[in-house]
């Protein structure tokens, strides 16, 4: 009997302060800024969180969460609020422009300003659209292009329907260009590699499939000239 | 005004008028105002105390006190003298607020 009360009450104690930790998951506390009746600002404050303002501030604010101005409390500046603002009967808000979500002002309090509400002023909020970058796989095994020249006129010449499939290979091929020159040395490559060779054609396309039966050369050429 | 009425115009009014139908136009009182939370009014509105619990479009002028219930819903400049704003109103429109007895003109 004694063991079993103890267990559930120690259980209970310890979660409580654990639980008002952690920040705002449950929404329960945040952030909060006071700024007491002596304390004063001037400038911009920006506040995850709530601010309670009982002294003076010129300037902007803007609180992810309340604000209240309370006691004697005197802003003079533009006012956002994500959530709430609240002015106290005897605080001041001399503003530009106020944005809040929900707005309470009691009798006495000095009040002045441009005064936007709804559910919008969260639109305010600065969100960061992720960039996607765009990622360029770098064909780096696909040396052959460069050797070309003399295979792709046996290449083009013989397999006609071959020219189709290229179109598809050619932003590969385009962009090895820069690495070939490198890899391009090993004359081995050019018997062996002869079929790869038929992606590249895909630049001259139009030319290779009419020039193929007659001469598949001439147009080659300018590609290297411009590598070299 | 019950429910059912209203008003399209311009009333100049020696007294108190509580709206509770629909109303366009113009209303200056010398005594007080109440727009009804089941009212719908487009109009000027000035008077000495204005208390607003339904739904107002337009210019508000309050000699004394403006009032806005938390179901009210006012799209409209106001000025006043003094404001009070209950949790759940909802306010779109310039404040301003000080004296202004001289530039009362309905009375």
């Amino acid at each position: 009997m004694t063991l079993s009360t103890r267990r559930p009450a120690s259980r209970v104690a310890t979660p409580v302060p654990a639980d008002a930790g952690p920040n705002g998951s449950n929404g329960s506390r945040r952030n909060s800024v006071v700024l007491g009746p002596n304390d004063r600002l001037r400038g911009e404050l920006y506040i995850e969180g709530d601010l309670r303002v009982t002294g003076t501030v010129e300037g902007n604010l803007e609180v992810t969460g309340d604000v209240e101005i309370a006691g004697s409390g005197k802003v003079k500046g533009d006012v956002t609020a994500y959530d709430r603002l609240t002015v106290g009967s005897d605080a001041s808000l001399i503003a530009g422009e106020v944005r809040v979500a929900r707005l309470t002002v009691d009798d006495g309090a000095t009040f002045s300003g441009k005064v936007s509400m709804g559910k919008q002023p969260a639109a305010a909020k600065p969100t960061p659209p992720p960039e996607p970058e765009v990622m360029a796989p770098r064909p780096e095994p696909e040396p052959q292009p460069i050797p070309a020249p003399v295979a792709d006129a046996v290449a083009l010449a013989e397999p006609e329907p071959v020219a189709i499939e290229p179109v598809v290979i050619e932003p590969l091929s385009v962009k090895p260009v820069a690495a070939k020159p490198v890899q391009a040395k090993p004359v081995q490559a050019k018997p062996v590699q002869a079929k790869p060779v038929e992606a590249k054609p895909a630049q001259p396309k139009p030319i290779a499939a009419k020039a193929a039966p007659v001469k598949p050369i001439p147009p080659k050429p300018q590609p290297k000239g411009k590598r070299r | 005004m019950g429910p059912g009425d209203i008003l399209e115009g311009k009333l100049i009014y020696d007294g108190s008028v509580h709206a509770d139908g629909r109303l366009e136009g113009e209303l200056r009182v010398t005594g007080n105002i109440e727009v009804a939370s089941g009212a719908t009014v487009k109009a000027l509105l000035e008077g000495g105390n204005v208390t607003l619990k339904g739904n107002v479009e337009g210019m508000v002028t309050a000699r004394d006190k403006l009032t806005l219930g938390k179901n009210a819903r006012l799209s409209g400049d106001i000025q006043v003298r003094r404001l009070q704003i209950d949790d759940g109103a909802t306010l779109n429109g310039h404040v301003r607020m000080g004296d202004f007895e001289h530039q009362a003109s309905g009375q």
